[in-house]
């Protein structure tokens, strides 16, 4: 045993260090390799040690050579550990040429812009670290790597930071250090006491470290918690990507206290506001000023999830179709796609948020634009198979971007069949972005193995504007009065009879305005009392009549539960009265 | 690029160059190849070495390819192997009631599973069966293309007569004499059009009509068809036979009428459960001598997506796709994941860099950290390269006697109470994968240990004939010449009844003695003297202890988890590696997409996204900063409300949080909050969060609840 203290004291290197962070190392080294024997196997081999020893009988000449090579061997671990922490970064990372793309869209001017954005290249440049430094300082999370510090990523990270260091610092060190030496130290130095809550420290520490040594994940969200030695731009990545603790608990009693609870709120309306309906000018025009005080940090999202851009190609390549959901708007990132990576290629953009969309545009487009073909098609059915089957093989390619699959005019069942059809054609690679929560149950099981989608997390944060413009906004906008205004509009070219007849709908659903229970005129009563005025001689006249009146969108006809067609006016109360009282006269 | 905003349309169409269509397959592929490999340029340009080796990426892009390929021809392989029978049966129910002597239309029920992806696989091998062995006239219908009957109808006459055609113009070319003329298909529209269509063919061969997912059509719908069938059947002597293909336990009598369902004679198929396919498939995949492998925590994840959401195989073989090309791509030290016939020239190809990158890899890390002696592998390329070679081989052997070894373990623990290593063999893989516990093995000892010798015979037997029907490497062929041993000792042990448990018995008989009465402490003092008897140990006692702890020896240390082998990452996907290199959390958000957890955490907690200092709440969830987006601060808001919202309070509320800083206390709202407000709203909306409500004035619904 003395030999073998003496082949490993040569070994050693002649590293200083403050001896208590020395005893951390050689203590926790010892309980790490203790516990790991223990935990490997039951048959426990005595290999290395006979190995050691056998070796330890060698000549003066081996253990100088040896030294050499420990010499040598540290600075190739410490050049590997950078090298290594430096190729987390680009796995599918492009240069920055690659990214800012000449013809870069509009709304993302500001990536080109380098003074926001430090280059992606880690080249050592001492301007690019600068500008990471500065980086850092302004966004309040740096990427920036102190290189020396680099860390090694063993399976062994320890929870809590104050000893993380420590733990951090020993695989740079630990191949060549002497235990011994350590260890005389301990002897000479350390008091008992300090040696043993030192020791039991560490061991509760490291029994951590191995339990949570099965689950790379819980291990990986630990280091990220603790934030202070990775701060490289991974971690944004693996905070964006990877969103560790991916699950809201769902509590179904929720559900029904929140149905069972009466509905208690003001009745204060948004008449109290000076302004209160702004109209959509005025609101585009305020929020036009408005800058967000997140657009770095926005930037850099949108930054890092181009960097997927080539796993995308490929992936679409592969046959697999590409969907992307997450808060914030998803169309400029595609847009950036489309022009960077799909240009001069057969392609076709949906914008999936535009209200008139139909299925047929979709087809007649890929058929008339990209297939060229002239003929014409009984039915949409029809024409859906003509494209499965002319994009069955991949001779003929074309890309389908679609903006919000998931829009107000696909998110219905047939519609999402079909896109979902066209996913599955070999020759047609679909991109799609999804916004809406419960899109997911667009999808059942069949549809969802057909579109083969690869699904990526890309919460933008950028604003809806495109999206929601199309959209009859619920809130304070003109709607309402956009109703009153074509009322009175189409109410002017009706005849006398039509006229009378609506009044009389109208008067009655005032009247009822307070009853809670009131659904709507009867058809049937509406009928009897316009006989009685004499306003239509027949069933069918009045019902020619309700017809024009609903097409206008000025009626709106439901059945009861009890199956009456009762009849209703969409408008609100003081709006109907106002008009009521200005045409009856 | 052109915009593709517009007011009056939602598509917009970019046609590719002229020049580039051309020749546009090859021509796509070399360009997106050549993305591929500039993305690698740019990975090693970044690495210290400067070493710009594409050869790497390619070697790794060609053997993804490769993988792939072979991993789905066999999946195909043991798919169709798999529905042999139930097809066999099937063709042979359709062949045998090709005559019309009975009037009700002969029906085969196939009962699938609910495992909907995989039923097309099912249908066209089907399909093909059917072409090639009883009747050319096959028509494939799915609810989805017939949406009413005179869909139905139409397309089932255009695909049984379309069959035709397309026969036709095979028989062509040998008897292009005997053709009868045939209508063109199109003017065949109705059933009348078809018995006389019918009528003109040559080979009277069955109709048959294929119902994929009989659930899916509607049930007023199918009882039409099958009376209209049925009607033809018999009066037009018109061969119609269905298979009807179901997915659940839905019985015919429910689904249709009595007056239909007495129109069909049925017979019920069963196809075989999709977890037995699913143990084959990774028995045959995975098990067997296959070059990539699964680790642990991917088997796992697969196996939950596989038996808690789909029970699908199409899902399961797209997720291995998934993971074998993010092993190859992602995973720098996957260019030596490839077969042992080629490694040896791999590893002479690899560069500097390349080796550097292997010393990276953790399990070479710990190994090094435990063997000081081997430091100068660091260093001294030539040695790393033979170390390299001989690790991967002896990890690829091990990995084999690995696999045998899971199969003996099943044989010997087959049948055990509580299946102590799980049921089938792909349970038993995957519990020893992961690593089983140490009180399983303790148990199953235990277990073996009070077995009688019947059992322990037929269970070395059963371990000896799984060891037959594998070849047997080197390593494991003392396996089996100890198994032998053992099984013939038990055998000779047998035959010759031993003579020593004929002494035995002598032993006093404690519990009753005669003519004393114990009592109860007397009793239990007497049981445990006799307990603390040492038991004479017989004959067989002494083999099976000998057979225990040759497990304990042998078996046990082949059972170890193959991921604690040297360099196991390279072959088995999802191995514990540096967080860049670890494709595990990127396939767990492929089998379980969270799109609304995503959206909900990014809106209650933008700083998880978003990375900035201000917004981050420190655990306290419910807190709103002023800082944060102005849709979080709307959204975290709206969670405090019930199922109706006033919009004017809404629109105080975020005013209030906005004007913090400010003193003035005025209620007063500027324009630029209230656009804001608006804006938000209108996002929520679009989300999906929210909905106008008439109920009330000024008042929006809420559709969420609870957080």
């Amino acid at each position: 045993m003395a030999c073998d203290e003496k082949k490993r004291g040569s070994l050693a290197l002649p590293t200083i260090q403050e001896s208590e962070e020395d005893l951390d190392n050689v203590i926790l080294e010892d309980i790490i390799r203790a516990s790991r024997k223990k935990k490997e196997c039951r048959t426990p081999s005595k290999k290395i040690s006979s190995a050691e020893k056998s070796k330890s009988s060698d000549s003066s000449a081996r253990k100088r050579l040896s030294r050499q090579c420990a010499e040598h061997a540290r600075v190739k671990i410490t050049t590997l550990f950078n090298q290594n922490d430096r190729y987390d970064r680009s796995i599918y990372a492009v240069s920055e040429d690659g990214l800012t793309s000449e013809e870069s869209s509009e709304a993302f001017q500001p990536i080109a812009d380098e003074e926001i954005m430090p280059r992606g290249e880690y080249g050592g440049d001492s301007e690019d670290e600068e500008a990471v430094n500065k980086g850092a300082e302004l966004f309040g999370f740096g990427w920036k790597t102190p290189r020396k510090k680099t860390t090694l990523r063993t399976p062994l990270k320890t929870p809590t930071s104050a000893l993380k260091q420590r733990i951090n610092k020993t695989p740079n060190k630990t191949p060549l250090k002497t235990p011994d030496k350590g260890r005389k130290i301990i002897s000479a130095q350390t008091p008992q006491t300090v040696r043993r809550q030192l020791r039991n420290k560490i061991v509760k520490v490291t029994s951590q470290v191995l339990e949570g040594n099965s689950d790379a994940e819980s291990n990986g969200s630990e280091s990220d918690s603790s934030s202070n030695d990775e701060e490289d731009r991974n971690e944004l990545k693996l905070r964006a990507a990877k969103n560790q603790s991916m699950d809201i608990t769902v509590n179904t009693e929720d559900y029904f206290l929140a149905q069972s609870s009466s509905v208690h709120t003001s009745d204060r309306t948004l008449n109290r506001l000076n302004n209160p309906r702004l109209s959509q000018e005025a609101v585009d025009s305020l929020m036009e000023n408005f800058d967000d005080c997140h657009s770095k940090e926005k930037i850099l999202l949108m930054k890092e999830y181009q960097q997927q851009f080539l796993q995308w190609i490929f992936l679409l390549r592969e046959g697999f179709n590409i969907l992307v959901y997450g808060l914030g708007s998803k169309r400029y990132l595609l847009d950036e796609f489309r022009t960077r990576f799909l240009d001069g290629k057969n392609l076709i953009v949906v914008n999936g948020y535009f209200p008139g969309l139909t299925i047929k545009e979709i087809f007649n487009s890929i058929t008339d634009g990209i297939l060229e073909h002239s003929g014409t098609f009984f039915s949409t059915v029809e024409q859906l198979e003509f494209i499965e089957q002319e994009f069955n093989n991949t001779k003929i390619e074309a890309y389908l971007i679609i903006h919000n699959m998931d829009g107000p005019s696909l998110q219905f069942s047939r519609e999402q069949e079909v896109l979902c059809r066209l996913a599955a054609a070999p020759g047609l690679h679909v991109v799609a972005s999804t916004d809406h929560i419960n899109t997911p149950l667009l999808w059942d099981q069949r549809k969802l193995s057909q579109s083969k989608f690869v699904y990526f997390d890309c919460t933008t944060f950028a604003p809806y504007s495109e999206e929601i413009s199309y959209e009859n906004s619920l809130l304070v906008q003109q709607s309402t009065t956009l109703g009153l205004a074509s009322l009175v509009h189409v109410f002017a070219s009706l005849t006398f009879n039509a006229k009378a007849i609506f009044i009389l709908i109208a008067q009655r659903q005032l009247e009822n305005n307070n009853e809670t229970n009131y659904h709507g005129f009867p058809f049937h009563e509406l009928y009897s009392e316009c006989r009685d005025r004499m306003l239509v001689n027949s069933d069918l006249t009045l019902r020619a009549q309700l017809t024009e009146f609903k097409d206008h969108k000025l009626l709106r006809i439901r059945r009861t539960p009890d199956g009456t067609e009762v009849l209703h006016i969409p408008l609100e109360k003081n709006q109907l009265e106002e008009f009521v009282q200005k045409h009856q006269e | 690029m052109a915009t593709t905003s517009s007011f009056s349309k939602g598509c917009f169409v970019f046609k590719a160059k002229p020049e580039s269509s051309g020749k546009s397959p090859r021509k796509k592929t070399k360009k997106s190849s050549n993305l591929l490999h500039r993305s690698n340029g740019d990975l090693n340009a970044s690495s210290l070495f400067g070493k710009c080796d594409k050869s790497s990426m390619e070697i790794r892009q060609d053997s993804y390819k490769k993988i792939w390929m072979s991993t789905k021809k066999k999946s195909e392989d043991i798919i169709s192997d798999s529905h042999k029978q139930l097809l066999h049966d099937v063709s042979q129910f359709v062949s045998e009631n090709a005559d019309i002597g009975q009037s009700s239309i002969p029906t085969a029920l196939v009962a699938l599973g609910v495992n909907l992806p995989d039923h097309a696989a099912f249908f066209s091998l089907l399909d093909s069966t059917l072409n090639a062995h009883v009747s050319p006239f096959v028509a494939m219908l799915n609810s989805k293309e017939c949406p009413s009957l005179k869909n139905m109808v139409l397309k089932a006459i255009q695909k049984l007569t379309s069959c035709d055609l397309a026969d036709d113009d095979a028989e062509k070319d040998e008897e292009a004499d005997e053709i009868v003329p045939v209508k063109p298909s199109s003017k065949i529209k109705t059933f009348a059009n078809l018995a006389t269509w019918y009528s003109n063919v040559v080979i009277k061969t069955p109709l048959i009509i294929i119902l994929q997912d009989l659930e899916s059509f509607s049930t007023q719908q199918l009882q039409d068809f099958v009376l209209l069938c049925r009607e033809y059947r018999v009066r037009n002597k018109l061969p119609i036979q269905f298979i009807m293909g179901i997915a659940t336990t839905v019985t015919l009598q429910q689904q249709l009428h009595h007056r239909t369902s007495v129109c069909l004679a049925t017979k019920s198929f069963q196809s075989r459960p999709s977890i037995v396919l699913l143990n084959h498939l990774i028995e045959q995949l995975f098990m067997n001598s296959s070059v990539l492998k699964l680790g642990p925590r991917l088997m796992q994840l697969l196996l939950d997506g596989f038996l808690y959401h789909d029970l699908s195989l199409s899902s399961f073989l797209m997720r291995v796709h998934l993971i074998i090309m993010q092993h190859y791509i992602t995973l720098p030290v996957s260019s030596l994941c490839c077969s042992m016939s080629e490694l040896i020239d791999r590893i002479k190809k690899l560069s500097a860099a390349d080796l550097d990158l292997y010393r990276q890899v953790p399990s070479f890390m710990k190994f090094i950290e435990n063997n000081r002696s081997k430091v100068s592998l660091l260093t001294d390329d030539k040695e790393f390269r033979s170390f390299l070679q001989k690790s991967l081989e002896d990890l690829n052997s091990y990995s084999k006697d690995f696999s045998l070894s899971c199969r003996i373990l099943h044989c010997l623990s087959d049948g055990m109470p509580d299946a102590l290593f799980g049921k089938s063999l792909r349970e038993v893989y995957i519990n020893f994968l992961i690593g089983a516990e140490s009180e399983d093995w303790d148990r199953f000892i235990q277990l073996l240990n009070i077995s009688t010798s019947y059992e322990l015979q037929s269970r070395i037997q059963a371990a000896l004939t799984t060891l037959k029907e594998s070849d047997v490497s080197s390593a494991l062929s003392d396996f089996s010449t100890s198994l032998v041993l053992f099984s013939e000792e038990l055998k000779r042990l047998e035959q010759a009844p031993d003579t020593d448990t004929a002494t035995s018995p002598k032993s006093p008989n404690v519990f009753v003695p005669k003519g004393k009465k114990l009592d109860k402490f007397e009793l239990k003092a007497q049981l445990l003297a006799s307990a603390k008897q040492a038991r004479p140990t017989s004959k067989f006692d002494e083999i099976k202890s000998e057979f225990v702890s040759w497990l304990n020896s042998h078996l046990a240390r082949q059972l170890k988890s193959p991921t604690t082998i040297l360099f196991h990452e390279v072959f088995y996907a999802g191995s514990q590696v540096q967080s860049s290199w670890d494709i595990v959390p990127w396939i767990r958000r492929q089998v379980q997409p969270v799109p609304r957890v995503a959206i909900s955490k990014a809106l209650s907690d933008p700083a998880s996204y978003l990375g900035c200092n201000c917004c981050s709440s420190n655990g306290q969830g419910s807190q709103i900063l002023s800082t944060m987006p102005d849709l979080c601060i709307v959204y975290k808001l709206h969670t405090e409300c019930g199922r109706l919202i006033n919009l004017y309070d809404w629109m105080l509320s975020f005013n209030a949080i906005q004007q913090k800083d400010k003193d003035d206390e005025n209620e007063e709202i500027e324009p630029i909050i209230q656009a804001r407000f608006i804006r938000a709203v209108a996002q929520l909306q679009l989300l999906g969060f929210i909905q106008s409500s008439k109920r009330k004035t000024d008042h929006v619904a809420r559709l969420t609840w609870g957080v």
